[in-house]
């Protein structure tokens, strides 16, 4: 399996993100009470970083801190003067969601998919298990499709309560959300067109990737993600250039048209592109380490602890993961050891054959 | 008589250049062939989007939808008749030839979209997108390509009809010159000091000369004072409904998107500041601001060059139109009109928006299935459109009648040179037979 193989990568390369990471580390967590104390200055850029590739990792230091909630209130009754009371008392969840990634969000192709139910796919389902636990009706969403730069830019701004939008949870980013536990981790990969044998990415013997084969030739990705700092790195070592698209279909449709040699973003959005174009192929090895979590506002006006509805969220997160049984946005076959199974199964193994494996991953939860 | 020849082929030239100028501008009024090609490539794909939006079959829709490929068959008979017209104009024919093939591409891409869009895949929407951008940057740039061999035709048709006629001018004293000359002679030669034949011949030519100049004066009195003026101002006018049509095809664009063309900058410190710029919108909101914009510059020429309070009128009703489509642009569910609608409400009191029900009205054409946010502007839109048509409708009119005054003017001054022509060759000749018979007659006086 994809993700248990980045797992497997290697303990020395912990401690080395541990190192890359010490910036991160040392840096408070943001935790203002209220929205009128501004946050922190970062102790890193948000511009991309330049220099040499670095070996893989496979942890971070900034994964979601807050303990889930236990016990958990029961779906419909949030505790008075909470945020999540607040939510039920508006009587819809407001959630940012991607409608340009297939099998993770995406629009509902129903002609009349009734209300809730416009958009599809993984994140779509956890924010169904959310909306379930709060108002005990999976389908209280009212869904605002972001763009991949202004995912952030909605949670900080308190345009929505929450975003689900296969968010890498980093150290810069904490300064300007919170995250919840990791729900899936992924891995940046290479996307090419299935007859060519020649790209590929290798990790040598200290776990650094290379990219063979793209000498002088072009990958797509998106700008302002994870994905652009990871390859800019191995751009300047490997002599090709990155390709700053606006979305991923954009990516899509550059690679279609011969413009770019491969694209590359996380191979979860990859497995959602290669089962919109089966003509494509995953290249080599994953070379990088890209925990994914929900974000939310630094801070609630009407929560007078801010991470409380982050811990209600990794308390549904880890409802989720366990083996009991309740509210599942998809259903579950005796085969599924989870709820999150079942959404696996549902929208990345159908998404990613042939490349899957009959292990279904487990996830791993902050926390 | 060869003056009276040159007068009548001088004027009649000019004529023939009015009349030129006339029919171009006939192709380029609403409704004529250039008009047609250019709004039927827009209407393929204002179908094309709606179509997108619609997620289904043309015909599934029955007659709430136009099926896209009817509207190629519009094209397709608009360039048939354009390349019948312009059989000679190797530009034009080239523009034909690029439109057709560029046909090709451009369906072939939106038929991608269309058939992703069905299955529900993401992808479909950079088709649409890929597809907007080749028929915005190169098939409607490859129409107006057309529409200006015909604006430079009415340009140029119209300089040639307002030309000075030097060369007539030149043979007129040439011959006034040849005739005073003969006077001479034959007073110096003869007994007979005045001949009256001559004397009239010359009168004949002076008034031939005059009655040109004065046809051709009125002429281009009227094609440079009355006629030009209403092509100017109709070629300001098409321009404004050009960038309308764009215009209004990128709101749908921006409809259809979602803001998935948009795109966000964030300063690189807290506390953090996002600007969101999406590109069919920007193009929209730049193209109908005052000053800078592409719809207002061309509005404004439009209205500088209009001569009949007719048109200022619907070009006033453009403007008002222009100003409220421009208001209207702030109520579109976009994600660039969602930050500043944000950062509005999060400013004064510090606390989040969502929460603020005034908000959550904003929020909600962006959240929910949205029929109603594109009505507002497309209305503008239309009213926008219909201005501009009658007030370009009314400069063809316009320019049409005073052209076909001048064409009048000039077809009575070719038949009355014609005719003052003869009588000049007649009478000349006469006046100059009689003298030479007179001299070979031994009435020849002393030198």
């Amino acid at each position: 399996m994809r993700i248990n193989r980045v797992m497997r990568i290697g303990g020395a390369a912990a401690v080395l993100a541990a190192v890359l990471l010490a910036g991160c580390g040392t840096a408070p967590l943001v935790t203002a009470t209220n929205v009128t104390i501004p946050a922190p200055e970062p102790a890193t850029s948000l511009a991309p970083p330049s220099g040499s590739p670095a070996p893989v990792v496979t942890s971070s230091d900034c994964l979601g801190s807050a303990p889930a909630m236990s016990p958990m209130p029961r779906p419909g009754h949030m505790p008075a003067g909470s945020t999540m009371a607040a939510i039920k008392k508006r009587g819809y969840l407001i959630a940012g969601v991607d409608q340009d990634s297939y099998d993770w969000g995406y629009p509902n192709p129903s002609l009349s998919p009734g209300p809730g139910r416009s958009y599809l796919g993984f994140d779509i389902d956890v924010l169904h298990a959310l909306a379930y636990a709060i108002f005990r009706n999976a389908d209280d969403i009212h869904f605002v499709p972001v763009t991949q730069d202004f995912r952030m830019g909605a949670a900080n701004q308190g345009i929505v309560d929450v975003v689900a939008d296969s968010i890498t949870i980093n150290c810069p980013r904490t300064y300007q959300v919170h995250f919840s536990i990791d729900y899936i981790n992924a891995a940046q990969e290479l996307l090419v067109p299935r007859d060519n044998t020649t790209i590929a990415v290798t990790l040598d013997s200290r776990n650094v990737p290379h990219v063979n084969g793209l000498a002088g030739g072009k990958v797509c990705t998106v700008g302002t993600t994870t994905s652009v700092q990871n390859l800019t790195a191995l751009a300047k070592a490997d002599g090709f250039s990155v390709v700053l698209a606006g979305n991923w279909s954009d990516c899509l449709v550059l690679l279609q048209q011969g413009d770019v040699q491969a694209f590359s973003t996380d191979d979860t959005i990859l497995g959602g592109i290669e089962a919109e174009d089966p003509y494509l192929k995953l290249a080599g090895d994953p070379f990088s380490y890209e925990p994914h979590g929900l974000a939310f506002p630094l801070a609630d006006p009407y929560s007078t602890k801010d991470t409380e509805f982050i811990s209600f969220a990794n308390g549904v997160l880890l409802a989720l993961e366990s083996h009991t049984s309740g509210y599942c946005p998809e259903p579950r076959l005796s085969s599924d050891t989870s709820c999150w199974a079942a959404l696996y199964r549902t929208w990345v193994i159908t998404a990613q054959l042939p490349r899957t494996t009959s292990q279904v991953p487990t996830p791993l939860f902050a926390g | 008589m060869g003056l009276a020849v040159l007068a009548a082929w001088t004027v009649h030239q000019r004529d023939t250049a009015l009349q030129n100028a006339t029919a171009a501008g006939q192709r380029l009024d609403i409704g004529g062939l250039d008009d047609r090609l250019y709004q039927d490539l827009i209407a393929m794909q204002q179908a094309e989007v709606a179509l997108f939006q619609g997620r289904v079959d043309a015909a599934a829709q029955g007659t709430r939808l136009t099926d896209p490929y009817a509207d190629l068959g519009l094209v397709d008979s608009d360039l048939a008749a354009l390349k019948a017209q312009f059989g000679t104009s190797v530009r034009v024919q080239r523009d034909i030839s690029l439109i057709s093939g560029e046909m090709t591409s451009y369906f072939s891409t939106e038929a991608i979209a269309q058939d992703d869009n069905r299955q529900g895949l993401p992808v479909g929407a950079a088709y649409l997108r890929d597809a907007s951008r080749y028929l915005t940057d190169d098939t409607l740039q490859t129409a107006d390509d057309i529409r200006k061999v015909d604006e430079d035709q009415v340009s140029a048709d119209d300089s040639a009809a307002a030309a000075v006629p030097w060369p007539l001018l030149a043979v007129a004293a040439i011959s006034l010159a040849c005739l005073v000359g003969v006077q001479i002679l034959t007073a110096r030669y003869t007994r007979t000091q005045f001949d009256p034949w001559l004397l009239l011949g010359t009168a004949a030519t002076v008034i031939v000369v005059v009655w040109s100049v004065i046809a051709l004066s009125v002429s281009l009195h009227e094609v440079g004072s009355d006629t030009s003026p209403h092509a100017v101002a109709a070629h300001a006018l098409a321009q404004a409904l050009v960038a309308d049509v764009q215009d209004h095809n990128d709101d749908l664009l921006t409809l259809a998107d979602h803001g998935e063309d948009c795109y966000a900058s964030t300063s690189r410190n807290a506390p953090y500041v996002y600007t969101v710029k999406c590109r069919f919108e920007t193009q929209v909101v730049d193209s109908l601001t005052a000053l800078k914009g592409q719809l207002r510059a061309d509005l404004a020429l439009a209205s500088a060059d209009a001569l009949d309070r007719p048109v200022r009128a619907q070009i006033g009703i453009a403007s008002a139109a222009a100003t409220s489509w421009l208001a209207a642009e702030d109520a579109l569910p976009t994600l660039q009109n969602l930050a500043v609608a944000a950062k509005a409400k999060q400013e004064p009191a510090g606390s989040y928006p969502r929460y603020d029900p005034p908000f959550e009205k904003v929020l909600a054409p962006y959240t929910g299935p949205d029929t109603d946010s594109g009505t507002e502007v497309t209305n503008f839109s239309g009213l926008f459109q219909r201005a501009v048509n009658t007030a370009i409708e009314h400069e063809w009119a316009s320019y049409d009648r005073q052209a076909g005054s001048a064409s009048g003017a000039l077809t009575g001054a070719v038949t009355g040179a014609v005719l003052l022509g003869l009588l000049a060759a007649a009478t000349g000749g006469l006046g100059i037979a009689l003298r030479v018979a007179e001299y070979w007659s031994a009435g020849r006086r002393p030198v």
